[in-house]
């Protein structure tokens, strides 16, 4: 029992003790270049990609070393070669200034920045060597992500580094308040991570928490966002996600002025936002540049699909293997005469026709683009004409599972869809065994399960249960902008009011 | 001492009352009070809602003597050791048989309206495993899916709303006819349904905020408890005439089954659906006192959670064991006798002796 209890409960809940950094001893500098050098050839192992060269520094024996894979030689050109090109009397001071060097007398900090991309340079009976950076870097440039588009509003997108990531972030919200946390992580990766809050409307204990169980992680190959996510949520085996993916910086814009927390790492485009409530999966950036109409009426389809993806197949499954007696009488000649020609139990059925679309959407992602799209075609229009006229599927049936795959992938988020898609086959399973009754039976589990779950100590299914009247305003329906005076309370921000009361001024029609 | 995480709102408080009340009592009680009173069943109802606020009143003047405590931890203080124990033990097991009656009754109109060839077994075993996976939450939780389930009691009084497009109101007239005698025999057979306020004798010192707070909380659920029983009653009274209703056991059903629109026909399906989960709240309200008791009767103040396996085994075997439908009948008797004694009777007493001896708790302690 205590292994499954400690399994169901993520490790990270009993308070361990700090991992043990390894702090290496400071080594100094050895007095002649050659000593240096083969100190740090020892020390990485005399790894192939390390390069030393000679520089003529006059009046000193000198030399430096990097790796070349890591460095843009144009940059070393530009950096170390033309200042002392251009430096040809001046004095030892002036070239290091002009190299933008920086001083070191730990030869074990330089291992490590030698490693990052940087050249080091020793200089014969010097106490201290000098760091140049001259790193070269390759990022992506910042475009719409693909799995998160929007019709109105930004168009950009997260890249693979951190340092330009929080530049998007800054970017929109100029803001002393604005506080980045970092920390590396993974024993052997060693990624930079960082956390990203708003200090005066972040609940304090939110942040010690998220600061907690981020401390706690203890592993070797943390090399992404998504890798820290299943150390960090409350309950790892739960079908719902607990954080938030999104790749778009408006969304964590957004987020953070309601008082959340984004976690960005080196390595991935997506920051994951914390702590999340059920109805955020079903926000989207859109909802909030329509117009309040608008956005509502789309926003509230949203959560309809929810239930439709769940429960449509289950229900269709119930209705005609246990209650035919629901179908209105006008209906149930061209259903019965669908179904009656079918060898096969409805369950097999739709467990048959859910599994080949969840091929086709896998088939479709791994193939590049244009195959994709034919593989799209091919499956959605040639297999499904083909299964009805071979009579292994109904007409019926097919039209329920299309419904349904459509309505799963309305979900702005792919986790939350990729659940909604997984939890419908219990459901599907009880309704052929008990019909309504079982179909009513899971609903009620899962609704239990979520009512329980929490993320960081917010409720999950905020502002549904605990019920919060003035929170719906923003969950199922979108209020116009200035009705949005408050935040909503599920992170507990430290300041509720957003705005000022609207001014009551005259506002005629005509 | 009351665990924070275990706290809730005197608003949780209201649902929480409401559905543990509402329950399986809804489909049988309209056949069952106009068995006793006739025509004039929906007064009985609003008597018996009345009489309830009294009942409430006393439940709430006890529990305000012992603000932090629940009814298991004062026991012993107010009527001695043994018999404090004894007493305990009682409660415990007449909430283990209220649920095993509430799972029973429930199993057996799903077999006969739905699942007319599946065991009893596996319906009573799906209850209950719905019930340990929720109770073994805390309190907190608890409250929350009750107060998201409530929408069902909404979409039930919808349901049965549409019955007004057949009604015929002759069918009350004369009000008063079945006389007063009859009308308080329909009293009774109706405050066996609205029992489920005794919860405010566990749920008092969870509960944050004043105790004014705690009383209109519960005040407003018996309210509207009473109100969506009338309206059950009412309806199917003016919907069947005398002569149907004596035949009917299930007269809410019925009358929704003759309701068709072009997209929904059989309303009673899905009307079934929706009142199973009123159902199993009410079971998993009584589950929640029961487990508390058991989990008290061996260390005191110690939390519902651990006892939850125990409590569903025994209210699963009794389950088992009480098929016969003579037996069943006897037991709703004798359940709607003893309530008396354990909601009205025992409270009162023990608010006596607490009055009359001047016991009440005093820095968090039973003196």
């Amino acid at each position: 029992m205590g292994f499954f209890k400690e399994m169901l409960n993520n490790n990270r809940r009993k308070s361990r003790p700090m991992p043990g950094k390894s702090t290496l001893t400071p080594r100094p500098v050895f007095p002649t270049v050659q000593e240096n050098i083969q100190y740090l050839k020892e020390a990485l192992f005399h790894t192939d990609d390390l390069v030393r060269q000679k520089v003529s520094i006059p009046g000193y024996t000198s030399e430096f070393l990097f790796m070349y894979t890591m460095c843009d030689q144009s940059k070393i050109r530009e950096e170390i070669f033309k200042p002392i090109l251009e430096n040809k009397d001046g004095d030892l001071e002036g070239i290091l200034i002009s190299m933008r060097a920086n001083k070191h007398d730990d030869l074990e900090k330089v291992i490590d920045l030698v490693v990052k991309g940087n050249a080091v340079l020793f200089i014969e009976g010097m106490e201290d060597c000098f760091v140049i950076e001259v790193g070269s870097s390759h990022v992506r440039n910042v475009t719409e992500p693909n799995n998160e588009k929007v019709v109105e509003g930004s168009h950009e997108g997260f890249v693979e580094s951190v340092s330009i990531n929080l530049q998007l972030v800054r970017k929109h919200i100029e803001n002393r308040n604005l506080v980045v946390k970092r920390y590396k992580l993974g024993n052997e990766t060693k990624i930079e991570a960082v956390i990203v809050y708003l200090q005066n409307l972040a609940n304090p204990e939110l942040i010690e928490e998220v600061d907690r169980r981020i401390q706690n992680i203890d592993a070797d190959n943390i090399s992404s966002s998504e890798f820290i996510e299943e150390y960090i949520e409350d309950k790892t085996f739960s079908p719902f996600p607990q954080l938030l993916h999104t790749e778009r910086p408006d969304r964590v814009i957004g987020n953070l002025l309601e008082g959340r927390v984004a976690l960005l790492a080196e390595g991935s485009p997506t920051a994951l936002i914390m702590p999340v409530t059920f109805f955020a999966f079903y926000q989207s950036p859109d909802d909030y540049s329509f117009r309040s109409l608008q956005g509502s009426f789309i926003r509230f389809i949203r959560v309809c699909s929810f239930v439709f993806a769940i429960a449509l197949p289950a229900y269709y499954i119930a209705v005609v293997s246990f209650h035919y007696e629901v179908i209105p009488e006008d209906l149930l000649l061209p259903i019965k005469s669908s179904i009656e020609n079918i060898p096969f139990q409805p369950i097999l059925e739709a467990l048959f026709m859910e599994l080949t679309i969840e091929l086709l959407r896998e088939a479709g992602i791994r193939l590049p683009g244009p195959v994709g799209q034919t593989i799209g075609i091919v499956g959605g229009l040639v297999i499904g004409d083909a299964v009805v006229k071979a009579g292994l599927v109904s007409n019926t049936m097919i039209i329920v599972v299309a419904l349904t795959a459509i309505a799963s992938f309305v979900v702005p988020s792919h986790e939350m869809s990729a659940s909604v898609r997984m939890l419908r086959f219990p459901i599907m399973v009880a309704a052929s065994l008990f019909g309504f009754i079982g179909i009513v039976y899971s609903l009620m589990i899962i609704l239990i399960h979520l009512c329980s779950l929490e993320s960081f100590g917010t409720p999950y299914l905020a502002p549904i249960a605990p019920f919060r009247w003035k929170d719906l305003k923003d969950t199922i329906i979108r209020m116009p902008q200035w009705a949005l005076r408050q935040r909503s309370q599920d992170p507990a921000p430290q300041k509720l009011n957003q705005q000022s009361q609207p001014v009551e001024e005259e506002r005629s029609d005509d | 001492m009351i665990n924070v995480r275990d706290q809730i709102t005197p608003g949780q408080l209201a649902f929480l009352v409401v559905q543990t009340q509402i329950g399986v009592g809804l489909l049988m009680l309209p056949s069952q009070v106009h068995t006793a009173a006739q025509g004039d069943a929906w007064i009985s109802v609003l008597i018996a809602g009345l009489l309830v606020q009294f009942f409430i009143v006393v439940l709430w003047c006890l529990g305000r003597r012992f603000p932090s405590l629940t009814l298991y931890d004062y026991l012993p203080a107010l009527l001695g050791r043994y018999i404090g124990k004894l007493v305990h033990l009682v409660y415990a097991a007449y909430f283990i048989l209220v649920s095993s009656y509430i799972i029973i009754n429930f199993a057996k109109t799903i077999r006969d309206w739905v699942l007319i060839e599946t065991p009893q077994w596996i319906v009573i075993g799906m209850m209950t495993s719905v019930c340990i996976y929720l109770v073994r939450e805390s309190l907190r939780t608890i409250a929350r899916f009750f107060v998201l389930v409530f929408f069902c009691n909404i979409a039930l009084i919808i349901i049965v709303s549409c019955a007004y497009l057949h009604v015929n109101f002759l069918y009350i007239l004369p009000v008063g006819q079945a006389g007063i005698w009859k009308i308080t025999k329909g009293v009774h057979e109706t405050m066996a349904a609205l029992a489920g306020y005794e919860i405010l004798l566990i749920c008092y010192p969870f509960v944050k905020g004043g105790s004014v707070a705690k009383i209109k909380a519960v005040v407003f659920a018996n309210i509207f408890s009473t109100l969506l029983y009338a309206f059950a009653v009412f309806t199917s009274l003016i919907v069947f005439s005398p002569q149907e209703l004596k035949l009917l056991p299930q007269p809410l059903l019925y009358m929704v089954k003759a309701l068709g629109f072009k997209l929904f026909e059989r309303l009673d399906l899905y009307f079934l659906s929706l009142w199973m989960v009123v159902a199993t709240t009410s079971a998993i309200g009584y589950f929640f006192m029961a487990s508390k008791g058991v989990a008290n009767l061996f260390r005191q103040q110690s939390n519902h959670r651990k006892a939850v396996p125990y409590t569903a085994a025994l209210v699963f075997i009794i389950a088992l064991i009480i098929q016969d439908p003579l037996l069943i009948d006897t037991i709703g008797k004798i359940l709607s006798i003893t309530g008396y004694v354990f909601i009205i009777g025992i409270p009162f007493v023990l608010l006596m002796i607490s009055v009359l001896f001047n016991i009440h708790e005093a820095r968090g302690r039973p003196r």
